[in-house]
């Protein structure tokens, strides 16, 4: 049986690229997801990343490095959105916290309770680094050219997203020191 | 000194992440054997990868529920213009949450924007031999128009003895102005091939047929006339089967 995405219709690295969002949405869902910590923020952000990864695909040169290039329209996306979100305010100053204590999530390991409040306290280009890197294996190349940054700040970013995450860990008993929040977004003064 | 104590956390981080090279490996390797803090740094530094890991997992988009729509006040006020509008807005709701959830109704609509537009000289040609045929209609000119229905005629008249053909016109926007019995006299006969060859059916897109009644421009329609919630499902639909697609 003919499907849609065979059609000729469809430009071949149009096809390629729905092969690869067949079995890639759930993994841009779950990097979103694992950026802002909000699966209504993630699924948009991941709407418009297939949006705009459809409408410009056929501008990708190497289809080998398409899996790369689909996370870089989604950081690029992600970046955009928190844009709209605070025009006025450099995306570097954002970081997340979660609204609510580890202790009081409903998860089936505090562990990993702490471990998502400790993603979710570093700053945003860390906390990009250590996902793509621990979540999805990216190697240290792909990662510099998914964020368009050098291998060396790759490496950099990455180890202090890691010591500031083990240090959180580790800190991870002075629980009644962390403030509760309602919002998602919040700017670092 | 041992040559050991020299690794950075970066080193360390590159060797779990599997970024060194054959010989780097083999004497970190060598020297983590014989260096209980070194091996200690690199276990922590697995450990931690492996928490992460392990947090985002089982990360799996959600699925939604519909929220109750309070309009009590406006409805009591104004009772048949609420049930309109609530009509049309529970519609496109539906349509614009089912068309953001199914990639096929996103690739059909890449589909239907990037598809050129098949001359009708060459509509006997592109259809061929092929069994099922969803014929997109998007634009509608009454003079040219004849000549289409004289091809869909012929073709259909063709594959009459085929009981395996089946072909499906699906008009939107402006296309749906053929369909529209008060100005068009295509509507007549469309209407009229439908009922002679059962292999056709026709479909109008009830976003259009909204968009157009909301511009003051409403398009009456025959009985017979299929509606499917928007043009780009039912194309979507149909190619998913297999269905070869043409634009007019």
């Amino acid at each position: 049986m003919r499907s849609i995405k065979n059609l000729l219709l469809l430009s071949s690295k149009q096809r390629l690229l729905c092969k690869h969002l067949e079995g890639g949405r759930g993994r841009l869902f779950r990097m979103a997801y694992a950026w802002c910590h909000d699966n209504d923020i993630a699924d948009d952000v991941v709407q418009e990343t297939m949006v705009k990864a459809m409408q410009s695909v056929d501008a990708v040169k190497d289809t080998e490095a398409l899996d790369g290039w689909l996370f870089r329209v989604l950081s690029n996306c992600f970046i955009d959105y928190c844009r709209r979100q605070r025009e006025q305010i450099d995306i570097e100053d954002i970081v997340l916290l979660a609204n609510k204590t580890p202790e009081s999530v409903n998860c089936q390991s505090e562990m990993l309770a702490w471990v998502k409040y400790g993603i979710s306290s570093l700053p945003f280009k860390h906390r990009q680094v250590i996902t793509l890197v621990d979540i999805e294996s990216f190697s240290y190349a792909e990662v510099a050219n998914i964020l368009d940054i050098p291998q060396g700040t790759v490496m950099s970013r990455l180890n202090r997203a890691r010591q500031a995450l083990k240090k959180i860990l580790q800190e991870s008993k002075t629980v009644n020191e962390i403030m509760e929040h309602d919002t998602i977004l919040k700017v670092v003064r | 000194m041992n040559e050991e104590h020299n690794y950075s956390d970066e080193y360390i981080n590159a060797y779990i992440d599997g970024e060194l090279d054959y010989d780097e490996r083999k004497q970190l390797l060598f020297d983590e054997q014989s260096n209980a803090e070194l091996a200690g740094r690199i276990n922590d530094a697995r450990i931690l990868k492996e928490k992460v890991q392990l947090t985002y997992a089982g990360i799996k988009k959600p699925r939604y529920e519909k929220k109750p729509f309070r309009c009590a006040a406006f409805f009591n006020r104004h009772r048949a213009l609420a049930a309109s509008f609530l009509l049309l807005s529970s519609l496109v709701a539906m349509l614009v949450l089912n068309s953001g959830n199914d990639e096929h109704i996103l690739i059909a609509r890449q589909l239907i924007k990037n598809t050129p537009p098949t001359l009708t000289v060459n509509l006997n040609t592109a259809i061929g031999n092929e069994r099922h045929i969803v014929l997109n209609i998007a634009s509608y000119d009454a003079k040219s128009f004849s000549e289409t229905v004289n091809v869909i005629d012929m073709v259909l008249s063709r594959r009459s003895n085929d009981g395996s053909f089946s072909m499906e016109i699906v008009a939107n926007k402006q296309g749906l102005k053929a369909l529209d019995v008060k100005s068009s006299a295509h509507a007549i006969q469309l209407k009229q091939l439908a009922d002679r060859y059962h292999s056709l059916k026709i479909v109008a897109c009830a976003k259009s047929l909204a968009d157009l009644a909301t511009a003051g421009d409403p398009v009456k329609l025959m009985e017979s006339i299929i509606i499917t919630p928007s043009a780009a499902q039912q194309v979507a639909k149909r190619t998913a089967a297999g269905w070869l697609y043409l634009k007019l």
